[in-house]
C-alpha cells in the first residue's frame, strides 16, 4: 500500500496525453465533384456546401475557401533531474493538418473549377491582395 | 467497520485521486445568429440596409470586384478534458454558424449561403465519433424547434 505513494510523484516527472481537436465539418468530395460536373452557379454552391469559412478576390473573380480538420495528436513529456542537471524530454505527433475545398468563381459567378486537399497547398496561389475597383 | 481490502482501497484512492482532474469549458465568440432571421432575407429584394437593421454589423465585408459580400459568424467550442495521474486525454470540438451574404453593386442581395452548425459541438472523449449523422439531426430538430421552425 505504501508503495502506491509513488504513484503521486509519478505526474511530476512523466506524463501521457492524447488530446483530439476538431473545427467546423468535413466537406465531402463527391459533394464538390457533382457541382463542378455541372457547372454550377454560386447559388447551386453555397446551397450545397453551405457559406464558406473565407472570400477571396482572385484574377479570374472571386474564391470560396472551406476548411476544416479533426485530428488527434499524442504528446509525451518526461523529466528528471539527475545529479543536478535538469533533463527533458517532450514528444508530439501533431501535424495539424488543414483539410479543404476552393471553389473558384468568375466574375459572373460560375464555377470555374474546384480544388480538394491540404488548404496551405489548394490555396498557396490565391493569396494576393485585391485589385482596385474602378467605376464606369 | 467492516475495513476495506487494500486492493479495494487502492481503487478509492486512484479514483478520488482522479475526481479533481476533469473538466469542461465552453467558450462563445461573436453574437448568436437566428436562422429565422437570415431565412427572412431574400435575394433580388432585400437590400444591404435590411441586412444591418436584422443582424447588425457584419464581422467581415469582403470586396469582389463590384460585388461586396457580408460575413456574419458565431463559434461556439467546446473544452473537455481528464488527467489520470499520468494520462491525460482532451478534446475540442468547435463549429460555426457562418452567413455569407452577396450584394451587386447596388447593394441588392443576389445570393445567401448559410451553415448552421454552433448547436453540435459536444463535450466527448478524443476517441468518440462527434460527427455522427445521428447526432447532428437530432441536435438540429431540437434547435429547429427551438426557433420556432418546425
Amino acid at each position: 500500500m505504501i508503495r502506491l505513494w509513488w504513484l503521486l510523484l509519478l505526474p511530476s516527472c512523466v506524463s501521457f496525453e492524447y488530446s483530439r481537436q476538431s473545427l467546423n465539418e468535413p466537406i465531402k468530395p463527391v459533394a464538390v465533384s457533382q457541382l463542378t460536373e455541372k457547372e454550377a452557379g454560386l447559388q447551386d454552391c453555397l446551397n450545397r456546401l453551405g457559406a464558406p469559412n473565407e472570400l477571396w478576390e482572385t484574377p479570374e473573380g472571386f474564391a470560396a475557401v472551406y476548411g476544416w480538420y479533426d485530428q488527434g495528436a499524442w504528446n509525451l513529456t518526461a523529466s528528471a533531474n539527475i545529479r543536478s542537471v535538469p533533463l527533458r524530454f517532450d514528444y508530439t505527433s501533431t501535424n495539424l493538418d488543414l483539410r479543404g475545398v476552393v471553389l473558384l468563381f468568375d466574375r459572373d459567378a460560375k464555377l470555374l473549377r474546384a480544388r480538394v486537399g491540404r488548404l496551405a497547398v489548394i490555396t498557396q496561389d490565391l493569396r494576393k491582395r485585391p485589385v482596385r475597383v474602378v467605376s464606369d | 467497520m467492516k475495513s476495506l481490502s487494500p486492493t479495494r482501497l487502492a481503487a478509492l484512492f486512484l479514483m478520488v485521486l482522479g475526481l479533481p482532474a476533469c473538466f469542461v469549458a465552453r467558450q462563445s465568440t461573436n453574437e448568436p445568429l437566428a436562422m429565422r432571421a437570415v431565412s427572412g432575407l431574400e435575394p433580388g429584394r432585400s437590400t444591404a440596409r435590411d441586412v444591418v437593421n436584422l443582424l447588425g454589423a457584419p464581422n467581415d465585408v469582403v470586396q469582389l470586384g463590384k460585388r461586396t459580400a457580408y460575413q456574419y459568424v458565431h463559434t461556439i467550442e467546446k473544452d473537455t478534458g481528464l488527467f489520470l495521474l499520468i494520462l491525460g486525454f482532451g478534446n475540442v470540438d468547435s463549429r460555426q454558424d457562418r452567413v455569407w451574404l452577396f450584394f451587386d453593386e447596388n447593394e441588392t442581395l443576389t445570393h445567401l449561403g448559410s451553415t448552421f452548425s454552433s448547436h453540435r459541438p459536444q463535450y466527448a472523449m478524443p476517441w468518440e465519433d462527434i460527427h455522427e449523422a445521428s447526432d447532428n439531426d437530432s441536435r438540429d430538430e431540437d434547435r429547429r424547434e427551438e426557433e420556432g421552425l418546425q
